[in-house]
């Protein structure tokens, strides 16, 4: 017989918000409601917790134990050169339109483990412009940027990294950016010393900086439209004159009030320029 | 607010193109819109969404993450994103890990749909190669939505569909070539409405008809398709005979194009083989042959199945005309075999509730059987005895017993009105009145036991609240044995008994008033009273004996053989008696049925 785990529906991911923002300052009132009420569901079915009062006794524990929760909540999926396309677009802004700039500033919002992060330092090693490039690598979670911090990756993947990097029609072989150490692929120093890696919170911390490139895919799905709309305002105010934006590839800028502000740079990969 | 409805559909390999051949029937004014979810990386190479959209009459969009459903436009997943819903109705996108190794997955976005959509959605699982959609698609029916699988026979790949069925047991199984019967019926339905029609058990009829034509030649196929494309039908292509067999088994056309001069396998060795198959010798087939149609040719297309033979180029006019033609045979056909089933259905489930019945009554036998005494519990208190018993059907309608009060043994033996179940009913009925009357009241003597009895019978069918008014009784024979005074009494409702006494055989007449509900008034049953030695005899007995039909000219058996047969042997042994009445009775029947429940109880004293 299956042990049967509590079913979370929009009642109980209300308590469990409030929960959170109670415990911890962390503010999920605006997240997108079916994709949370999953995250939350995984957690519950992974921990096998089957009353909320167990769930909020084990995540008021102590405040590492509401980090492992956060972590499980927010989506981490990632990997190198996602949406190859993508990258081969990024490669033909940087050297039509971004070449001559220094610094160069990249604002990757949301980068999770990193891998997208250092295929953007790639992309910018290739083209000789990474020694004048800052790269900001801004996560909710601590312990994710622990790892993307440390550039090591499960070996599993690497075939999968390799297509994606041809795909994205490069030049040379992603090999040479990567050592093999203990198992592990291992991101050369070079690309690394290039990024600052910080927490930062897209709901409630803004403008810390203006940028070339903001790149936020995959985040703002998780968002409601409100939220996405305040955080879009946030990456308008980042963006230097004719800096580029980029959101995931089904993402939109269409509902919000910053689209008369942008011009459209690439329709397929969402891809907007800022009106100068 | 309730929300009006919407379509989910999901499928992975070969559902591409149901949903092609589906798109282009959606008539303008469908009611709901709906959502597509398909197995499919993203990519660069092409964009489903524009080859899909032009395929139909309604608006077709990729989702973008937050889009709203609405009207009755169609909605496309996006490659390698989940889809979900949320409670207003805004399709938003996820990027969480891979759910039955998809992404998008069938089960993330049928439970979202459950979820916020629940009797109001349909969910339908379509071909593909995983069992991903059929936990989703369970949900979906646990939320009281409607559910449909295409079935296994008509997917390309049955996998998905089979798993479906398996763990969702959705409401309807439907072949492709129906899907479309489906949507035209949802035009003027509610999804409550054609839920209703369902549970009524109403298919639909509105199934499109489909025509397969086949020829070697590319250009053939695609002229042929274009001269005949019609609303009213479907059209496949096949550019060889294999591979038209192969389609023809697995969708049920309606009318068959067939190019004669085909290399590997040309149409005739096509028709042949055909009409050899169940399930594909129904379809009509005309043959186009580039060689003209002379007389025998037309002869041996005829000989090999074919309903008519054109040359090419054919007329269009002829050749729609005879489509038209073939799609009306077909119908029929369908039809016919559809009625066909239905009658063997209908006869397999009457066999089955005949066994059940059957099996029901046996057991009941059982339960009767067990109230009855047996031969050998009257051993212990007759010398010897003799039950000889045989319901006309499972169980019956007499009954008898022997009870101890003080000293005094009361042997009964009754016939209740009816045999079988009604019969039966009544058995229990009396024998609970008698066991109240001697062991609660302790009542003993045989005309105040029927006494009492009488009013019993009326008490327990006295119903002022219901208007079916019992009009059954009991015939019923009473014998008290008193013991201690070697005496015996008898009272009896409408039941002779015989009793041997010494060397007569004296017969006890009874009352000719049986016990009966409608009774108005109460009746003193008349009491006889006599010595009883050892070695008498009594018999007790219901009327199936006599009123048994048999002998050469087919009389009833009578009381008068009845006293004759027992005087012949009433010193034999008990048991001896028992054989011979039992070689009697059934020499007597012959071939005439029973007509009535047989009881004989023989006790001697």
């Amino acid at each position: 017989m299956e042990f049967k785990t509590m079913q979370i529906g929009e009642k109980e991911a209300g308590e469990i918000i409030s929960e959170i923002y109670d415990n911890s300052g962390y503010d999920f009132f605006q997240y997108s409601a079916p994709s949370l009420i999953r995250r939350f569901q995984r957690y519950i079915d992974l921990k096998s917790i089957s009353s909320l009062d167990e769930l909020f006794t084990l995540i008021g524990s102590e405040p590492e134990k509401m980090n492992e929760f956060i972590e499980e909540i927010t989506v981490n999926v990632t990997e190198m050169f996602r949406d190859p396309y993508f990258f081969k677009i990024i490669r033909q802004a940087l050297m039509t339109e971004l070449y001559d700039k220094s610094p160069l500033k990249i604002w990757h919002a949301g980068c999770s483990t990193g891998e997208e992060v250092y295929s953007m330092a790639i992309i910018l090693k290739e083209k000789n412009l990474l020694k004048n490039s800052i790269i900001y690598a801004t996560d909710i979670n601590q312990s994710v940027l622990d790892i993307a911090k440390n550039g090591a990756y499960s070996l599993e993947n690497i075939n999968q990294y390799e297509k994606n990097y041809t795909d994205s029609e490069a030049s040379e072989n992603l090999n040479a950016y990567y050592e093999v150490k203990n198992g592990e692929v291992v991101f050369n120093t070079e690309l690394r010393e290039k990024i600052i890696f910080s927490t930062h919170n897209l709901v409630s911390d803004s403008v810390f900086n203006k940028f070339d490139i903001i790149v936020c895919r995959n985040v703002l799905i998780y968002f409601n439209k409100e939220l996405q709309n305040t955080v879009l305002q946030t990456f308008y105010d980042s963006l230097n004159p004719d800096g580029f934006l980029a959101l995931g590839s089904k993402e939109s800028l269409l509902f919000s009030p910053i689209n008369q502000l942008m011009d459209e740079y690439n329709g397929q990969f969402k891809i907007w320029k800022k009106k100068g | 607010m309730e929300k009006e409805g919407v379509i989910v559909i999901g499928g992975s390999a070969g559902s591409i193109e149901v949903i092609i051949n589906l798109l282009p029937h959606i008539p303008e004014n469908f009611p709901f819109p709906i959502v597509i979810v398909l197995h499919r990386k993203s990519t660069n190479e092409y964009q489903l969404e524009d080859i899909l959209g032009k395929k139909c009459k309604l608006k077709l969009f990729e989702v973008q993450d937050k889009m709203k459903l609405e009207g009755n436009n169609i909605y496309l997943v996006p490659g390698d994103y989940h889809l979900l819903v949320d409670a207003s109705g805004c399709l938003c996108l996820d990027y969480s890990e891979k759910v039955n190794f998809s992404r998008p997955s069938i089960d993330v976005t049928f439970d979202s749909f459950a979820k916020a959509y629940g009797k109001n959605c349909m969910g339908i699982v379509l071909s593909g190669a995983n069992a991903d959609g059929a936990a989703g698609l369970k949900r979906i029916k646990s939320a009281g939505g409607l559910t449909l699988v295409q079935s296994p026979e008509s997917s390309k790949v049955p996998t998905m569909p089979l798993a479906a069925i398996t763990i969702s047991q959705p409401d309807m199984v439907v072949d492709v070539m129906k899907f479309i019967g489906v949507f035209n019926e949802l035009c003027d339905l509610s999804l409550n409405q054609f839920r209703s029609k369902l549970n009524r058990g109403e298919t639909f009829e509105n199934i499109l008809q489909s025509v397969l034509i086949v020829d070697d030649l590319n250009d053939n196929l695609f002229t042929l398709n274009a001269l005949l494309r019609s609303e009213e039908f479907i059209i496949h292509k096949a550019d060889s005979g294999r591979a038209a067999i192969d389609m023809a088994i697995r969708n049920q056309y309606d009318c068959i194009i067939l190019d004669v001069q085909m290399p590997e396998m040309d149409g005739f060795e096509v028709a042949k083989i055909l009409s050899e198959m169940d399930e594909t010798k129904n379809i009509p087939i005309i043959f186009l042959s580039a060689l003209g149609s002379h007389k025998e040719k037309v002869i041996k297309g005829i000989d090999c199945g074919a309903i008519d033979f054109l040359a090419k180029p054919p007329d269009p006019e002829l050749l729609k005309a005879k489509i038209k033609l073939c799609l009306k045979i077909s119908k029929k056909t369908k039809q016919n075999r559809r009625i066909h089933s239905s009658v063997i259905r209908d006869r397999d489930n009457i066999s089955r509730q005949n066994a059940n019945v059957a099996a029901s009554l046996k057991y009941a036998r059982n339960i009767q059987q067990a109230l009855l005494p047996k031969e050998k519990f009257f051993n212990s208190f007759f010398n010897e005895n003799f039950v000889l018993y045989q319901p006309k059907e499972s169980i019956g309608g007499d009954f008898y017993t022997i009870k101890e009060q003080d000293d005094k043994l009361i042997l009964i033996c009754g016939d209740c009105t009816g045999h079988g179940v009604p019969g039966a009913l009544m058995t229990m009925i009396s024998l609970n009145i008698i066991n109240n009357l001697i062991d609660g009241k302790g009542i003993t003597q045989p005309d105040k036991l029927l006494n009492a009895m009488n009013r019993e019978f009326r008490n327990a069918f006295k119903n002022e609240f219901s208007s079916i008014q019992i009009d059954d009784g009991v015939e019923i024979a009473v014998c008290t044995f008193l013991r201690k005074e070697n005496k015996i009494q008898f009272a009896s409702s409408r039941r002779p008994i015989l009793f041997s006494h010494g060397n007569k055989l004296i017969k006890i007449k009874a009352d000719n008033i049986g016990i009966n509900a409608m009774m108005q008034e109460d009746y003193t049953f008349s009491l006889k009273e006599y010595d009883i030695n050892e070695g008498d005899a009594i018999y007790l007995f219901t009327d199936g004996v006599v009123d048994q039909f048999g002998g050469n000219h087919g009389k009833k058996f009578m009381m008068k053989r009845l006293v004759e047969l027992i005087q012949s042997f009433s010193h034999k042994p008990m048991q001896e008696q028992k054989s011979e009445l039992n070689e009697t009775m059934q020499t007597w029947m012959g071939d005439y049925f029973q007509i009535d429940d047989i009881l004989i109880l023989g006790i001697r004293y």
